[in-house]
């Protein structure tokens, strides 16, 4: 049963994390490889305030969130200026800087050692403590966040502000020609995935306690681009489907008794090949409305 | 009653019946294996380790259970693949934690995947001994935390000592592969040798899964050092060597534990001679020796096996005096006092869980094979 | 002032070596408009082709690479018969065929792995020792000599076969439009499947090169075409000569900018330099 809460937990922040770049690519058209790169400021703000300072982890969640729309807002308006394939390429290069940031200011992060000693949750009322250490509490957080995250999320796109986020995606130009500035939408919608998926970082510090570089890497982006293609593009359940299959999948080959030099290639082999499959078959994956 | 009563009772009776079957302990306690975890890297840039330390782990189990188990009971490993990844090494314990429910886990071997786990372990008191991970912070991971493989505070500082006073070198070069291992040595290194007056005339830092460090060496080349301490694993090293040779950097090379596997050595041929490294001394024996080579067919060793294979010894023989509890056994390992093992002369555990005391040696490569430095 | 010389020949040869990876890729840009991401998988198939062929053949050092490099080329071939032109014939978008060439860059490089176990070989052991020259202080050994040449050679030989022969031709007409090419009756989808050879061939080479003066492993090929396309880019997307001088003003930027700054920030720089460009000048130095 722990392991299932285990695997809950990490779903529910993949799904976050699905969720909001699903509202950047799969709504507005932007194809960003950089999410790993707030997934790790908002990881990372929780991680050293929790862990050097004892603060209360709301406030760093907050704080992270704070942080990552100030750099959202930077890169996205460099990134504004991009199109299509250039756009991937420099979100690219943006996740690489970001992560060497990660790994290299060791007076900050501490570099390559990473962050231990995250401390869980803790709410106070009153005089009265109560620290989330339970996994199941734990769940119990990461579900609410999940959630507040998914009704934003469909807010956002039922209302006319996602309506023009969507006609942004089908033709920008016509759009610019009608007087929307454009720019200033892309750069919300830029900003408010990078806010969301803060919040999955500090969830993620806090649950597994440490942290370093290696997860947040450009892979790590990858990983998350492929959750929302796999579940489908424009579609929030198709997001949150996505997470769940992307993380129980890999977990389920451990049962499988492969050979440990097949199973861990195993898992990338079935990855890769499910991204070819899907953009030739099915590119607007499993619940999409929007082909590529 | 009508029909539809007795069919209820009939589902009542089977769900109750079904779930006390389900759920009873049905193992009688007498034989039915004792459980352990094992994590490490069994693929990836460490797998050589992983690989090795499993086959010592193997061979321990196969002694354990010949001599009769423990009291009476066989020792079975759960192998799982930490990747020297945090995040796939924390999967891989909450399973074995959870799942398969072992009071134990040998494991894990990078500093990363311990790190990463143990904060999992010690909420759920399950005992953690690691064969491999050396980071100082360990230390502070809790009680729950142990490993009989030495703190890297002592390999800097060992380091520090033998370049300042057997190499004779005052100014050198930090080389080092950016990851909790690398940094932590450096770190240690740095501190203790400018304590001794030495004087550290260039520090580079390279990427793990960089493969080109000709970079960083023409840098170091130009800051004249008289030798260079170079930190790191296998793969970066081979090539590093050989650009350290090409671009005329022939001063003394010092490496870490990470060097101690012959691939370097025999991948990097006569780039690599004269170079030295120091590694924790291990008395092994011939017996392990020959179960060793028997078992992975060649006369390779990697570091952490030695402690892995007295990791399941010391367990084993806890377990046999305490049972399976897992806070017993935390309290029993404090106290225990190991003997005659493979990977020292003796294990014994201080209020952190660290291994008490820590024993180098320094070995020089030459012609393709390291050996000891007399 | 040996630091910069010698700094100077890193950059040349890192910038050779990109070079060799920009080439292809922008050859198959040229006609084919889209991010090709797999072609740093062929690289590494012609690095492993090479050392099957070294170590289980027992051949020797040049028909190895010669036979790597053809079977680099046969797997770009097949990549495009496979999976690209069923996918340009359906009008698929280029976001689509970058993510499904992600997904083949992935999947190779997991089989790679799952053959040939993940370590690092260096090829070099093959080949004897090493001879290092000296030019002007500065270090430089013979493989690395032969990767700046072969680089500079290719691109000669390349531009050369281009703009002489009718196959050139045709690839230039693709390259300006394809529908017209068709119309005009040129065999639009063998030309692009004879591209894909040549590139992924001349990737093949890069990755047989960067083998022996370093060594191969099945991840090196990301890293090799991350910086292959900034190369690309930098010098100017889709043209040949934009690409060899993307990928020397790359590599040299990367090693003298190291000069004062630590060496972990070179992909920084790189990426800094690729964002630059993006930026204030997207067509590169020398575009089409």
């Amino acid at each position: 049963m722990e392991y299932v809460i285990h695997l809950s937990i990490v779903s529910g922040i993949v799904a976050i994390l699905g969720m909001s770049l699903n509202l950047i690519v799969g709504y507005t058209g932007l194809l960003s490889v950089a999410h790993a790169a707030f997934y790790g400021i908002g990881a990372y703000v929780t991680a050293i305030l929790l862990a050097g300072f004892g603060v209360n982890f709301f406030l760093a969640l907050l704080l992270g969130m704070a942080l990552a729309a100030a750099v959202a807002l930077l890169i996205g308006l460099v990134l504004s200026r991009f199109d299509d394939d250039y756009y991937v390429l420099a979100s690219l290069g943006l996740n690489i800087i970001i992560y060497s940031v990660f790994l290299n200011w060791n007076t900050l992060t501490r570099g390559p050692l990473g962050i231990p000693g995250i401390s869980r949750p803790e709410l106070g009322i009153g005089g009265y403590r109560f620290g989330l250490t339970s996994n199941f509490s734990f769940l119990v957080l990461t579900l609410l966040c999940a959630v507040l995250v998914y009704l934003a999320a469909r807010f956002i796109t039922r209302s006319s502000f996602g309506r023009v986020l969507m006609a942004i995606r089908e033709d920008e130009q016509a759009l610019q020609v009608f007087g929307y500035r454009t720019v200033y939408y892309k750069l919300a919608i830029f900003v408010i995935g990078a806010v969301m998926a803060a919040v999955a970082g500090a969830l993620f510090a806090s649950y597994i306690t440490f942290i370093d570089p290696t997860s947040f890497m450009l892979r790590e982006s990858i990983f998350m681009l492929s959750v929302i293609i796999l579940g489908g593009l424009a579609n929030t359940n198709g997001a949150v489907a996505g997470a769940v299959i992307l993380v129980v999948l890999p977990e389920l080959l451990r049962f499988v008794g492969l050979p440990s030099n097949i199973a861990a290639q195993m898992r990338l082999l079935l990855y890769g090949l499910a991204l070819v499959l899907l953009m030739i078959y099915r590119p607007q994956g499993l619940f999409g409305k929007y082909r590529l | 009653m009508n029909a539809k009563e007795i069919v209820w009772i009939i589902i009542a009776i089977v769900v109750i019946g079904g779930g006390w079957l389900l759920l009873r302990d049905t193992t009688p306690a007498d034989t039915s294996p004792i459980k352990i975890g094992f994590i490490g890297p069994l693929t990836g840039d460490a797998a050589s380790i992983g690989e090795n330390a499993r086959a010592a782990v193997e061979i321990a189990v196969e002694e354990v259970n010949a001599a009769g188990g423990i009291n009476g009971r066989p020792l079975e490993v759960i192998y799982e693949d930490g990747q020297c990844n945090g995040a796939v090494a924390s999967n891989a314990a909450n399973k074995l934690i959870n799942i398969d429910r072992v009071p134990v886990i040998l494991g894990g071997a990078c500093s990363g995947e311990t790190s990463a786990f143990a904060g999992a372990a010690e909420q759920s008191r399950t005992v953690t001994l690691s064969y491999c991970s050396s980071a100082p912070a360990i230390s502070q991971a809790g009680d729950y935390i142990f490993r009989d493989y030495p703190s890297d505070t002592f390999q800097g500082a060992f380091a520090a000592k033998y370049m300042t006073e057997t190499l004779g070198t005052q100014n050198v070069a930090i080389l080092y592969a950016k990851s909790d291992w690398g940094n932590g040595i450096k770190d240690v290194f740095r501190r203790e040798f400018e304590e001794m007056g030495g004087n550290v005339v260039a520090e580079e830092g390279y990427e793990q899964t960089s493969r080109d460090l000709r970079s960083q060496l023409t840098k170091i080349k130009a800051a004249n050092p008289e030798a260079v301490y170079f930190l790191g694993y296998t793969e970066a090293s081979i090539p590093g060597l050989k650009q350290a040779k090409e671009l005329g950097l022939n001063v003394p090379l010092f490496g870490g534990d990470a060097w101690d596997d012959s691939k370097i050595w025999t991948d990097t041929g006569p780039a690599g001679d004269e170079a030295m490294y120091s590694i924790v001394y291990a008395p092994l024996n011939e017996e392990f020796r020959i179960k060793m080579k028997d078992r992975v067919g060649t006369n390779e060793i990697t570091i952490c096996s030695p402690q892995a294979y007295d990791g399941v010894k010391v367990l084993s023989q806890v377990m046999e005096k305490v049972g399976t509890d897992s806070e017993a056994i935390k309290n029993e390992l404090y106290n225990t006092i190991y003997a005659g093992g493979v990977s020292g002369d003796r294990i014994e555990f201080d209020e952190n869980g660290d291994l008490v005391g820590a024993n180098y040696i320094v070995k020089k490569a030459m012609n393709g094979v390291a050996e000891p430095v007399q | 002032m040996d630091l910069f010389v010698q700094l100077t020949i890193n950059g040349v040869i890192a910038g050779a070596i990109y070079a060799l990876i920009a080439l292809g890729f922008a050859l198959i840009f040229g006609v084919t408009k889209f991010f090709n991401l797999a072609h740093g998988a062929v690289a590494v198939v012609g690095g492993y082709a090479a050392f099957f062929f070294l170590e289980h053949a027992g051949l020797g050092v040049l028909p190895a690479a010669a036979l790597a490099v053809c079977v680099a080329g046969m797997v770009g071939f097949a990549l495009h018969k496979t999976v690209f032109l069923p996918l340009r014939r359906r009008q698929a978008t280029n976001l689509v065929l970058l993510i499904a060439a992600l997904g083949l860059l992935t999947v190779i490089q997991a089989l790679i792995a799952m053959f040939f176990g993940s370590q690092f070989h260096p090829l070099s052991q093959f080949a004897g020792a090493q001879e290092v020259y000296r030019i002007a202080g500065g270090a430089i050994t013979l493989v690395q000599l032969i990767i700046i040449i072969s680089a500079l050679a290719v691109f000669g030989l390349l531009t050369l076969f281009l703009k002489k022969t009718k196959f050139g031709k045709a690839v230039k007409a693709i390259g300006d439009d394809e529908e017209v090419a068709q119309i005009v009756g040129i065999n639009t989808h063998a030309i692009i499947g004879y591209v894909f050879f040549i590139g992924s061939a001349i990737a093949g080479l890069g990755g047989v090169l960067v083998g022996f003066d370093t060594g191969i492993e099945p991840t090196m090929g990301l890293s090799l075409l991350l910086k292959g396309i900034i190369a690309a880019i930098v010098g100017g997307v889709g043209s040949l000569s934009g690409a060899v001088l993307g990928a020397f003003l790359l590599g040299l930027a990367e090693n003298l900018g190291i000069w004062h700054i630590s060496g972990e920030w070179k992909d920084a720089i790189a990426f800094g330099i690729l964002i630059f460009f993006l930026i204030w000048r997207p067509r590169g130095i020398l575009p089409r």
